[in-house]
């Protein structure tokens, strides 16, 4: 007999015990024993602790059945008392409703504590129909763009699940148009906000860092940097340009001319003491005046393009009719 | 490799709900997108003539967008160029500051004038949170006072016990609260040389093992090669070690001290003597300016017609214009020579003290002596008569003195590189490659128009110098050489005079450069906190 090729350790037995844990099927629920776990004397618990509260509406049949479920999904009895203690609005949703909404992801294959998670984050996913979750949850699932898959950035941002599959694939086709799929997978880990934000603004704080600040792909990805307002990046651009401390680099002639400034996390994610003392090295009261500056012509930008939109739109018309 | 942005809505991805926008495409990438859209368009060929039109028309806009395009290099690039070269070894860990500040937007302050009805607009400037400048300093002037009288007490009870002089150091504080110094105090203080911590006869045994006897002959006489040790083979060696002659890369670069070369001449080679102005500057009453506190950037309103007197209610100027006109110290019933008056707002000042009995404001061009007519015209009024004789506008070369010993005092407020003008403007920049020599011309010219000033004023009479660069040649440079000018070719007698001391009170305004290195005159630094400036202005007093 030849002997097995690792031994079988404590480690990897534990392992393996989290792997069946994460997906969540018939085996896993067997593997946890639920008998070993007294239902009815914890919920009493619960249901105590909660009139305490004053929140006496939630019968008791009715918090053992979630808690009942819950628990067959694998999570630890501590977190979902904890977590139904700490937002009780969450029983007040039918059985039906719980049961059909997990049982969806858990096919799909999202963790269970994760589905526990969304769902205290966005309440209305109980409210989804059965039916058009699950073709949701397809749409994500089938959905591979670069190096994102649909279903992996659903678990993450559960919100994605109240909003059309199609709208996050215009997105990622479109980012995926601009940025390699290396740089995309760090871009939406650092920026997340580019999934939802409106695209004009994304687009906009996206052509200021390449064009003014003369910055690519790979280092705006790397940045927590689309996160901000675009006030607030040209502020710090500005500031640092102007005190002759920011150079715009060419990466065209020279690629690492843009690491004789400060890195662009350095410069847009700190705050304002750490950037006026560390990066800039001038004192906070100029970077005040000077927001105030910038905040004021931006006021005045836009007060002028009030003025002139009218003006703006009979030209374009007229343009357009040209153009018939 | 450049950057591409091609609106191909319809053609590649018609699925995406914006333009589809491709950047830093690479070539191969470019190739590829060309050869497709030939594609379609031969495919299109004959059914849609539209189609074909907006491929061709696709097809030229990436090939144009792929051209190199050389940047255009304009005078503000090439001001801030000379500048960013030139000024960092002045003025070191200020320059960010400054650059920071001279590229934002400036600040202003509002002179009030008499000859209007300013009821109203005074109103307006206090809700708007302006202050006259006079309260505070007024203040500021007063506790310096008795800061300093009590100072006087302090030196004097020293000597008497010594017995209270350890009950005094109990009370005052051990050193001056950091807070109270301005920056560039705590920066000299930073420079300072530490206090060696080792007793002295360490430090005596420390030098005495450096200068064993013989040792240090012997390490020098080691390290000389001589020629002829070298022989024919080794002078190239010798070759490597001669220092840099040239630049390269730099060829607009003219150094200006290559071409004035004495202004590097002693102080007492060209026999300057000095004076130090103790009391601070006076304010004259009549004299009505607001300005915002530090930091506040609001605008002041425009300037309102005042119906009666046909002129305007209040002139918005650069609050450092202030500083030369006060440091004339003008008394009543002066003659005054404004040098280079236009656009006039010095001139203005001078008038607004109502203390001058004749202003005489001269300028070279005609056109600059117009615009000077008109800020006149705006300001003072037509109708009184006593005021408009007061006035006179003349049009002259200021390089060539017309009237010897003519004036109480004169002002030189000196053309100069006009920092904050040349980094905004760049149309008929003095940094235009045309312009260059006539830019290499201005030390001396600013030196021959202080030389004439000199000439013009009465022996008693005081001269003030004043520019608004940061330029150090056009400012302590161009006095020096006016200076040993005066000294070598004319029997004026002149001193200089220290305004250190009595421009002190006005720090609550304005940003004062210190520890400069500066010999003659004082600088207004811009901030953004007090965006005024720059200006440098040195006061020169004739003896004789």
């Amino acid at each position: 007999m030849l002997p097995p090729l690792l031994p079988i350790t404590s480690r990897l037995t534990s392992f393996v015990h989290g792997r069946g844990k994460q997906f969540c099927s018939v085996a896993s629920t067997e593997q946890n024993d639920t008998s070993l776990v007294d239902v009815e004397a914890r919920v009493s618990v619960v249901v105590n602790d909660l009139c305490m509260r004053g929140i006496t509406q939630y019968r008791k049949a009715q918090v053992t059945c979630l808690y009942q479920l819950l628990l067959d999904l694998g999570i630890k009895a501590e977190t979902i008392e904890a977590q139904l203690l700490e937002m009780p609005h969450l029983l007040s949703h039918s059985h039906k409703a719980w049961t059909n909404t997990c049982e969806s992801m858990v096919e799909s294959g999202i963790p269970s504590l994760r589905i526990l998670q969304s769902i205290a984050l966005h309440p209305e996913l109980l409210k989804v129909k059965v039916s058009l979750l699950q073709d949701k949850l397809l749409l994500y699932r089938q959905m591979n763009i670069g190096k994102l898959n649909g279903l992996s950035l659903v678990t993450k941002y559960p919100v994605l699940l109240l909003l059309d599959p199609s709208h996050l694939k215009r997105r990622l086709l479109s980012l995926d148009a601009m940025f390699p799929p290396a740089s995309l997978k760090n871009l939406v880990h650092n920026n997340p906000n580019v999934l939802l934000d409106s695209w004009e603004d994304i687009m906009a704080k996206i052509m200021y860092i390449h064009k003014e600040m003369g910055l690519e792909q790979p280092q705006i990805a790397a940045a927590r940097c689309l996160k901000l307002p675009l006030l607030h990046i040209k502020t710090r651009h500005l500031f640092l340009f102007r005190a002759g401390l920011y150079k715009t680099p060419n990466l065209y002639k020279d690629k690492q001319s843009h690491r004789r400034n400060p890195s662009l996390n350095d410069i847009l994610d700190t705050s304002d003491k750490r950037f006026t003392n560390r990066v800039a090295r001038l004192t906070e009261q100029e970077y005040g005046v000077f927001k105030a500056i910038m905040a004021a012509e931006e006021q005045d930008g836009k007060n002028y393009d009030q003025d002139s939109r009218d003006g703006e739109e009979e030209e374009r018309a007229l343009s357009y009719k040209k153009y018939q | 490799m450049h950057q591409l942005i091609v609106s191909l809505q319809d053609d590649l991805d018609p699925e995406s709900e914006t333009p589809l926008f491709i950047f830093s495409t690479t070539f191969p990438e470019l190739r590829r997108l060309l050869w497709l859209t030939k594609i379609k368009t031969s495919q299109s060929l004959d059914s849609d003539p539209k189609r074909l039109r907006r491929e061709s028309r696709l097809i030229w806009y990436l090939q144009k967008r792929f051209k190199k395009v050389s940047a255009k290099v304009t005078n503000v690039d090439r001001a801030l160029q000379y500048f960013d070269i030139a000024m960092p070894p002045v003025y070191q860990a200020r320059w960010p500051s400054i650059r920071l500040a001279l590229l934002s937007k400036q600040r202003y302050v509002a002179l009030l004038n008499n000859f209007a009805d300013c009821d109203h607009i005074i109103e307006d400037l206090y809700d708007l949170g302006a202050m006259d400048i006079r309260h505070q300093y007024s203040h500021i002037v007063e506790r310096m006072k008795t800061a300093e009288e009590a100072k006087m007490k302090v030196a004097e009870t020293n000597e008497c016990t010594s017995q209270e002089l350890d009950d005094q150091q109990d009370t005052k504080p051990v050193r001056p609260s950091l807070i109270e110094l301005d920056d560039d105090e705590l920066a000299a203080r930073a420079n300072k040389e530490p206090i060696s911590r080792y007793p002295e006869e360490y430090q005596l045994r420390a030098q005495m093992q450096d200068h064993e006897p013989g040792s240090v002959d012997v390490e020098h006489s080691s390290r000389v090669i001589l020629p002829s040790e070298v022989g024919m083979e080794g002078a190239n060696i010798l070759h490597d070690h001669v220092p840099a002659t040239k630049l390269k890369g730099l060829e607009n670069w003219i150094e200006e001290t290559d071409f004035f070369v004495n202004t590097s001449l002693g102080d007492d080679e060209i026999g300057i003597k000095r004076e130090a102005q103790k009391e601070p500057v006076n304010l004259p009453s009549p004299l009505k300016v607001f300005s915002f506190t530090k930091g506040d950037i609001t605008d002041f309103p425009q300037p309102k017609m005042d119906n009666q007197m046909k002129v305007f209610t209040h002139y918005v100027m650069d609050g450092a214009s202030l500083m030369p006109v006060l440091a004339l110290d003008l008394q009543p019933g002066e003659r005054v020579l404004d040098l280079c008056a236009a656009p006039g707002g010095k001139t203005l000042v001078a008038l607004q003290t109502m203390l001058p009995g004749i202003v005489v404001s001269n300028d070279v061009s005609l056109g600059r002596v117009r615009r000077l007519n008109n800020v006149l015209r705006q300001y003072i009024p037509s109708c009184l008569s006593q005021i408009q004789e007061s006035i006179v506008v003349t049009q002259r070369n200021g390089c060539i003195p017309w009237e010897q010993e003519g004036f109480d005092k004169v002002l030189v407020d000196a053309p100069c590189l006009t920092d904050r003008h040349v980094l905004y403007e760049s149309d008929n920049s003095i940094f235009s490659p045309k312009r260059a020599k006539e830019r290499l011309r201005l030390p001396d010219l600013q030196s021959a128009l202080l030389v004439s000033a000199l000439q013009m004023v009465r022996p008693g009479g005081t001269v003030v110098y004043s520019t608004c660069t940061l330029a150090p040649l056009q400012n302590d440079g161009v006095v020096h050489m006016a200076l040993s000018k005066i000294w070598q070719e004319t029997t004026i007698d002149c001193c200089v005079v220290d305004l250190t001391h009595a421009m002190r009170p006005l720090s609550f305004l304005y940003r004062l450069g210190t520890n400069l290195g500066l010999r003659y005159g004082q600088i207004v630094l811009p901030s953004l906190f007090s965006n005024f400036g720059p200006m440098y202005f040195a006061k020169i007093k004739r003896l004789k």
